[in-house]
């Protein structure tokens, strides 16, 4: 089953996030809780960790590009469903 | 040993700080014992564990958009851990919001705390604590709540002890004079725990106060106090459970400012990189009260390190079945946004909710799935449809 | 029955409460020994106790804060502010906890507590000892919020809010504290909070008024009379709830209303009550309804306040404008 993560408002309020770093790969095995990717917004420079244990099936969006806040991240393969 | 004599030896006006263990772990004070038994000692380690998995596990559901703004309890638990030991089921607890271990201690559960930092009130029921009051974001407020609670155990006459809790920025507050000194003025048996962890968010406590430390405020009060060091679990230990004896037996009120060190951020929507450097952070690293009572355990032959992975896996298997108990919790009612507001619902209130009952169940034309307003009056991000946008299939829209 | 003025009534209401049940706690500044500033707490803490009924300390937040904190264990507090322009140190207590506390904890701790504010103009007093502030205790979710206008609705009321269990602010006009006198019933007895009373029958027109106003509405009446225009009075006695009921039976009625109330004009209850005519009543209407308000002015001190304080005269005036309109 394809779970589609999309870009959480981690900030009270924020609109969209600066790729900073990714740190999984397309077919990459991730768990819940790992980091996937490092963003920049208006209030913090984070790490987002991965909702789901799978494996990653799409990476969206290069370093340096603005990302929306509600658009797709990655989409990961979960085991079993 | 700490009793009414310590209170003389570690006066908060000569800036003395109550301390028991060194950053290594090893007992300084002569002739210490602890009324703890080891088996005690590795449990508050273990809790303290356990509060540090579940807090770094909350930021990362946070990040992950499955919980909204959270604060983080990193570098504080000595604090909690020792409090949840000495708070007793009769005692009050008034927090603040970063007290999470002793919350825990209090018999909330991991599911209602998780709850309510996703956003449903029902987190605050606590099913199953008593006597313990909801976060209070209002700064410093909840410590009058515990003045009055205070009035109202000796009222009844029951032996019960009232902890209040607040942060270095709090004893700015008006509330925290009027809290401390109602309380005093009343004799109430009120513990006042000021966790100074250095920073009120980006400021820090050089510009918060120009006292020497929060303990000494007591004084301009009469009311008795203590700096402790925070990050010390057996120094916090020590102090807490005399504090709450004292307030018992003195019939007074009691101030212990624990000095400690926000680790983390003061909540998921703040970078400290903006306001405090690496240096200090790494400072209070050294310090850090998980480690210090790991070296004691480790050196006393009752602890291994090399357990401590296990048993962080077995803790995090544990709070994500609590985490997924509340993203499972039933859908917030509509009910509920008006059913708690008086004890019998006035007309107005079964006006307004009518009204917008009505408006839900209007003509499907204007409702899609979850109420949301229907895609043919609305193109994507809610904004209104331009009749350009034909995609959406506009009924007569021109192209 | 006893003739009493509303001090001595709301006095008798507390002495008859604090007899009946010990988890009542009264206190406030200079209550207890003094028996208040108005001495409407006279003598209570030598019948009641200083256990009970007491002194505080000079802290208005302090005092509402520990009171929810007594409330909240139980108790019932019955905490005084010493004047309306006292009680904004308190603001955040009342509107952060007070009024909130039932709501989000789920109703597992609750707030039966009550806060006695003597309020309003027309004493020659010292500045901030003649506000007007209902407004914002009736924006605030969570409250009820009660005025009584007589000695007999002054103990009924306060009975009343002191048995219920949600908080109540209970706004005391002082200008009248002492103006009128009335046969009170010496039993308890209690006025249900979110009613209004209609003081007078009439056809002409609708007048809704509170507190100290409803005196003044009065005196401009018999003008009015003398005129041949039959006014209806209605006494709003709870600014939340309010009693739309009676307000909406009355202007179907009479087709006319004027709300007189002494607060400021701008966000104030006489504008709400406007809008509750709009949703209730608009098609009865002959006339816009219109208020008679404060201006959006501070009440200026003594010398000025006669051009502040609504006179018969001026009611009587926008009476006219409104049943000829």
């Amino acid at each position: 089953m394809r779970y589609m993560f999309k870009f959480p408002d981690i900030g009270e309020g924020l609109e969209e996030g600066k790729i900073i770093q990714w740190y999984v790969d397309k077919g990459q095995a991730v768990n819940s809780g790992d980091p996937v990717v490092k963003m920049e917004t208006d209030k913090v420079v984070t790490d987002i960790p991965s909702p789901k244990t799978g494996v990653i099936a799409a990476r969206f969006g290069a370093v340096g590009e603005t990302v929306h806040v509600g658009n797709v991240l990655i989409e990961i393969e979960i085991e079993g469903v | 040993m700490f009793d009414i004599q310590s209170l003389e030896k570690y006066k908060p006006i000569d800036n003395k700080m109550y301390q028991v263990m060194d950053n290594d772990g090893n007992v300084m004070l002569k002739d210490w014992k602890t009324a703890l038994s080891d088996d005690q000692i590795v449990k508050a380690y273990k809790d303290l564990l356990f509060e540090r998995t579940v807090d770094n596990m909350a930021v990362s559901y946070q990040r992950q958009g499955r919980m909204f703004t959270y604060p983080p309890n990193l570098g504080q638990e000595a604090i909690h851990i020792a409090a949840g030991q000495v708070i007793k089921e009769e005692d009050w607890l008034a927090p603040a919001f970063r007290e999470l271990g002793v919350w825990l201690a209090k018999g909330v559960s991991l599911w209602e705390i998780f709850l309510y930092f996703k956003g449903n009130e029902d987190g605050s029921k606590f099913l199953k604590a008593n006597r313990m009051l909801p976060v209070s974001v209002p700064i410093a407020s909840q410590l009058v709540h515990a003045a009055g609670l205070g009035f109202a155990m000796k009222y009844n006459k029951e032996e019960a002890a009232v902890f209040g809790f607040v942060g270095d920025g709090g004893t700015s507050e008006g509330d925290f004079h009027e809290a401390l000194n109602f309380a005093a003025v009343w004799d109430a048996p009120v513990v006042f725990v000021v966790q100074n962890n250095q920073f009120a968010i980006s400021v820090p406590l050089k510009m918060q106060t120009r006292s020497i430390n929060l303990a000494v405020k007591g004084l301009a009060y009469d009311v008795s106090s203590i700096l402790v060091d925070g990050n010390d679990f057996f120094a916090m230990h020590d102090v807490l459970s005399f504090a709450r004896e004292y307030v018992l037996k003195e019939n007074r009120p009691f101030l212990i400012e624990a000095k400690t060190f926000r680790r983390g951020a003061h909540t998921t929507s703040d970078d400290p990189t903006r306001y405090r450097t690496k240096e200090e952070e790494e400072a209070w690293e050294a310090k850090d009260p998980a480690l210090r009572l790991q070296k004691y355990l480790v050196n006393k032959g009752l602890w291994d390190p090399k357990d401590e992975a296990e048993l962080v896996a077995q803790y995090k298997k544990q709070i994500d079945t609590e985490f997924e108990k509340a993203e499972s919790y039933q859908e917030y009612k509509l009910d509920d946004v008006f059913g708690f507001m008086y004890e019998t619902m006035p007309d107005e209130l079964k006006r307004q909710k009518n009204m917008y009952e009505n408006f839900l169940n209007m003509d499907s034309r204007f409702h899609g799935n979850d109420g949301k307003m229907d895609s043919r009056f609305h193109g994507n991000d809610g904004r209104m449809d331009t009749h350009s946008q034909g995609d959406n299939g506009i009924s007569g829209g021109a192209k | 029955m006893k003739v009493m003025n509303i001090v001595q009534a709301i006095n008798d209401a507390l002495d008859i409460k604090l007899k009946e049940d010990r988890s009542i706690i009264v206190y406030g500044e200079d209550v207890g020994v003094e028996g208040g500033v108005f001495r409407v707490t006279e003598d209570l803490q030598l019948k009641h106790g200083a256990g009970r009924i007491f002194d505080s300390p000079l802290a208005e937040s302090g005092i509402v804060g520990t009171a929810l904190g007594m409330a909240i264990a139980g108790l019932k507090p019955v905490v005084e502010m010493q004047f309306d322009g006292f009680v904004y140190p308190a603001m955040n207590q009342i509107i952060s906890h007070v009024g909130r506390f039932r709501n989000r904890t789920r109703g597992k701790f609750t707030v039966p507590m009550v806060i006695r504010i003597p309020y309003g103009g027309g004493i020659n007093a010292l500045e901030h000892h003649s506000e007007s502030p209902e407004a914002y205790f009736g924006h605030t979710p969570g409250l009820k919020v009660v005025i009584p206008s007589t000695p007999y609705d002054a103990k009924g009321l306060l009975i009343a809010a002191i048995e219920d269990p949600d908080p109540v602010i209970y706004l005391e006009p002082k200008r009248i504290y002492r103006a009128i006198k009335q046969e009170v019933p010496e039993e308890k007895y209690s006025i249900p909070i979110g009613k209004a009373k209609v003081l007078s029958s009439g056809e002409h027109i609708t007048v809704v008024a509170y507190g100290a106003m409803i005196r003044e509405v009065q005196k401009a009446m018999v003008k009015a009379k003398e005129q041949g225009i039959s006014v209806e009075l209605i006494d709003l006695r709870s600014i939340f709830p309010v009693d739309r009921d009676t307000i909406r039976q009355s202007v179907q009625k009479t087709g006319r209303i004027l709300i007189v109330t002494e607060a400021a004009q701008s966000y104030g209850p006489a504008a709400e009550i406007i809008s509750i005519v709009n949703e209730e009543a608009f098609l009865s209407l002959e006339a816009p309804p219109t208020r008679l308000t404060g201006f959006d002015t501070v009440i200026p001190l003594p010398l000025g306040e006669k051009h502040y304080m609504l006179s018969p005269e001026r009611i009587f005036s926008e009476i006219k404008k409104v049943v000829s309109y």
